[in-house]
């Protein structure tokens, strides 16, 4: 019934699966970390961006893992509204903190390239204002969540304000493309191949793996408390009927 | 195609450097955060648990064990 992964959606081998990929992908993110780190300081600086070019590779994956964590988030939130899936529920509303900070930092370190490269910390860019409204959806998301004390309604009116927000990710994607904008186009997801540098564009790629895993680990550590949450709220309620 | 590592960041240290730190406290923020969660859920889940068990044993009349590991 369900096409994700279907051995996952039973909590406990959900639980029992969790509890070794978990530190498996964090120990993975760390080690590309150090290496994606090590070649980014390791490589020349750029001709015309200088020492900033390496703010790319803290950035670029930040923006990537954004749009990634948003479609994760939605795709949960579709599990859970159709399927009525709890552990899809947990999995949208573990996503939610991880994909916000994601968000910040593609827009804070922006911010900081942005400055010393086009003058400006902030330009109402299509593509940057595209990002802040992808923020707001995440901080809208959570908030709608926090204000609902019914877990039900609370999942129901989550994941419909998530699945709207899909709508924004291709904007995101394309805003370069449909619109002028002071932001670069696509230079490494490319029907014609990457366009950057290879020194460049190894460690963005394991910095962005390193992303990833990052993720992968932290999402899997959330969605543990999630269910430890849930069931934590079964067995008061049942104390308290008791 | 690599040479040694270069960490002057001058003229934009003042860019580069807090751009770093940010992620890195962010990321710091991120996994403290999701571990202080799942621990606090996961002992509270044990506490009930233990608290359920042993209101059962006290309803069926058995001796209430010790719930220590």
């Amino acid at each position: 019934m369900i096409p994700a992964p279907a051995f996952l959606s039973n909590p406990e081998r959900f639980m029992a699966f969790s509890r070794w990929a978990a530190p498996m992908f964090g120990a993975i993110a760390v080690v590309l970390a150090i290496a994606g780190l090590w070649l980014g300081f390791a490589a020349p600086e750029d001709y015309q961006q200088g020492d900033t070019v390496r703010i790319m590779f803290i950035h670029v994956p930040a923006a990537w893992m954004s749009m990634f964590v948003y479609a994760c988030l939605g795709t949960a939130s579709f599990l859970s509204l159709v399927f009525r899936h709890a552990l899809a529920d947990a999995a949208a509303q573990a996503a939610a903190p991880l994909g916000a900070a994601f968000t910040a930092l593609a827009l804070i370190t922006g911010s900081l390239w942005g400055r010393p490269m086009w003058g400006a910390w902030w330009v109402w860019d299509a593509r940057m204002t595209s990002v802040l409204v992808l923020f707001l959806f995440y901080v809208a998301y959570m908030a709608l969540r926090a204000a609902l004390d019914d877990e039900a309604k609370a999942a129901r009116a989550g994941a419909i304000l998530a699945l709207v927000g899909v709508v924004n990710l291709p904007i995101v994607k394309f805003s370069v493309d449909w619109w002028n904008s002071l932001h670069q186009g696509a230079s490494v997801f490319r029907a014609d191949g990457p366009t950057v540098a290879e020194v460049f564009l190894y460690p963005l790629l394991l910095m962005a793996l390193a992303y990833m895993s990052a993720f992968g680990s932290l999402w899997l550590v959330r969605i543990r408390g999630e269910v430890w949450r849930r069931r934590a709220e079964a067995l008061a309620l049942r104390a308290a009927r008791a | 195609m690599f040479g040694m590592l270069d960490l002057d960041a001058s003229p934009y240290g003042a860019f580069v450097w807090p751009a770093f730190a940010i992620t890195a406290l962010v990321f710091a923020g991120m996994v403290a955060g999701a571990l202080a969660h799942a621990r606090h859920w996961r002992s509270r889940t044990e506490s009930l648990r233990k608290t359920a068990e042993a209101a059962e044993a006290a309803r069926r009349g058995a001796p209430v064990q010790d719930a220590a590991p």
